[in-house]
């Protein structure tokens, strides 16, 4: 197998734009990415595309529209993938395959949503297909998991304020969020805490664009190291990928009695797969990017991951990793430097977003040098979706 | 809800099949044909394609209004069941080539309903093909369809330089 490098990356802003078509949002950030890889769009042999939620935008068979958008018309294939919130980190763990075994050289793997064409389906979350069973356990259950577990654990305001302040206070900072330098947006604690809610726990999702779906798309060029190293910039590898799904009703045996959705056994796994692929330490992750769309999505990701990351930390302190200030610029270990769900939610490319953001941040691209990490090792994490699980491994290379 | 007359008003129908915001973005194509037309290579698409040039692959592509009239390359009959048309089928549809070189398909209109039928129901040869080859057409605009919720969509349809009966 060989190792797979990123070539380049791109991205739309996000946004709402009922004049733009899903081709042209995937052939803005497809574009932006291969002249970022400094290649022709000739030069990419096979694609994929992740689109979610096909209700949304009325398009299915998706693949035909892109690969006519970017004029490899007969040039080469474009498929689709759609898998919930991990529809991005399946079509880079298959694309980053194809590479490794080489089948292709250069690859071009694009995401992203177009939400308001379906006058049914005004955004993804409205049209997610699980049956009532499911959505009773995502949302129920889940809801009322995370109302145990913050009881259990003392989470309260302070806790899921600093989610929220960190994940806002860098979504400010990035170019393509909704947001940008959007001051008005950020919110004092006091009048975070005073939100009117009917629910809480949960206020967080109420508020501050938690989920709010957006258009937009995201891109990434993936190749072999000999084409990286044309480009003379620090090489991004893609040092290792996890992929996990489990049942949507129940984590088989590994089902918990309390906080069955906080305790996904395919986060675990997921991590420990690329972990080992990428053959580093925990301790060694320098930058992470988990799922953010909710506090106990988040929640559930570095609650797999901190125990691994460091053993003394116990289960149950996610979100005291935020408030604690460990998870800003200068902390221990930095969470959600690009705002993630802040900057505008495309459940389809959200795991290549925070792909990208890390690509950016171990390349030193960052334009705002309030929100540029320094590294010693390179090695950045991003994680997407409790019970269908990607996580993909980042190393920066000279 | 009913009416003053007591006539019971049809229930709006949220939603559907059809996208508004699709149908007014490709406003320019169906209302204006335009297409694009590469710098590099010449060559005219439709509908745009705005990012690139499927011919040559060059970024250098620019909207360009194409012609309205042009030649049936290639005609064919819509089979039953094409939603928005239930009330006229059968359809026939033709590809086109411009008169400035681009290559659309479109609705021919002026075409007697028997003649489809009778064209239609011929079991076996190539008569509608033969029928619209090389014939001279012209743009017009028409209703495309009507859409679940009411709204009607216009777009171009053809017409037959001479009407076939």
């Amino acid at each position: 197998m060989r190792d797979v490098y990123i070539l380049g990356v791109g991205q739309t802003k996000r946004g709402w734009w009922p004049e733009r078509g899903l081709g042209s949002l995937a052939a803005e950030a497809g574009f932006a990415a291969v002249d970022d890889a400094q290649i022709e769009m000739g030069k990419v042999q096979q694609g994929w595309f992740g689109h979610y939620n096909p209700t949304a935008s009325m398009q299915i068979t998706s693949g035909q529209v892109v690969v006519e958008a970017l004029g490899l018309s007969a040039r080469a294939g474009v498929r689709n993938v759609e898998h919930g919130c991990a529809t991005g980190g399946v079509a880079l763990h298959d694309a980053r395959l194809a590479v490794a075994s080489g089948a292709y050289d250069i690859v071009i793997v694009i995401a992203g949503a177009k939400t308001h064409d379906s006058q049914l389906a005004r955004n993804t979350n409205e049209t997610i297909s699980y049956d009532t069973y499911s959505i009773m356990r995502g949302v129920m259950i889940g809801h009322s998991d995370f109302e145990g577990y913050c009881k259990e654990f003392d989470i309260g305001d302070p806790e899921i304020y600093a989610w929220y302040a960190i994940e806002y206070w860098n979504a400010l900072r990035n170019p393509i969020s909704i947001c940008y330098h959007d001051e008005k947006g950020f919110l004092s604690f006091e009048q975070y805490c005073n939100l009117p809610t009917n629910y809480w726990w949960s206020a967080p999702i109420r508020f501050g664009a938690g989920s709010t779906s957006v258009d937009g798309a995201s891109a990434l060029v993936l190749g072999t190291k000999e084409w990286a190293k044309r480009n003379k910039r620090p090489l991004v590898k893609i040092a290792g990928m996890g992929f996990f799904n489990e049942s949507n009703y129940y984590p088989h045996s590994y089902r918990h009695v309390r906080f069955e959705m906080m305790t996904c056994p395919s986060v675990k796994r997921s991590f420990e797969h690329a972990l080992n692929e990428a053959q580093i330490k925990a301790s060694d992750v320098e930058l992470y990017q988990p799922h953010a769309n909710t506090p106990y999505i988040t929640a559930a990701h570095l609650d797999a991951f901190l125990p691994m990351f460091d053993p003394s930390i116990p289960y149950g302190y996610a979100l005291k990793w935020y408030s604690s200030g460990e998870a800003k610029k200068g902390g221990r270990l930095p969470l959600n430097s690009s705002g993630s769900a802040k900057s505008g939610y495309i459940m389809a490319a959200n795991f290549l977003d925070n792909t990208i953001e890390n690509v950016q941040q171990l390349r030193g691209d960052i334009q705002d040098p309030e929100r540029q990490i320094k590294f010693k090792k390179g090695i950045a994490m991003a994680s997407v979706s409790p019970e269908r699980t990607a996580v993909s491994i980042l190393r920066r290379e000279e | 809800m009913s009416s003053q007359n007591n006539i019971p008003e049809p229930a709006f129908k949220l939603g559907g099949r059809h996208s508004v915001a699709r149908t007014w973005r490709i406003q320019p194509e169906n209302y204006r044909l335009v297409g694009s037309e590469c710098n590099s290579c010449g060559q005219r698409t439709f509908p745009r394609t705005p990012w690139v040039c499927p011919f040559c692959g060059s970024r250098d592509v620019k909207d360009k209004e194409l012609a309205s009239t042009g030649i049936i390359m290639h005609g064919l009959f819509a089979r039953p069941g094409v939603q928005g048309f239930e009330d006229q089928q059968p359809v026939m549809f033709a590809t086109v080539k411009t008169d400035d070189g681009a290559y659309l398909e479109g609705e021919i209109i002026n075409m007697s309903m028997d003649r489809r039928l009778t064209e239609f129901k011929k079991k076996s040869g190539y008569g509608y093909y033969d029928l619209l080859k090389g014939k001279r057409v012209r743009a017009v605009i028409r209703r495309l369809r009507k859409m679940d919720c009411g709204y009607l969509e216009y777009g171009y349809k053809f017409l037959l330089e001479e009407t076939i009966l």
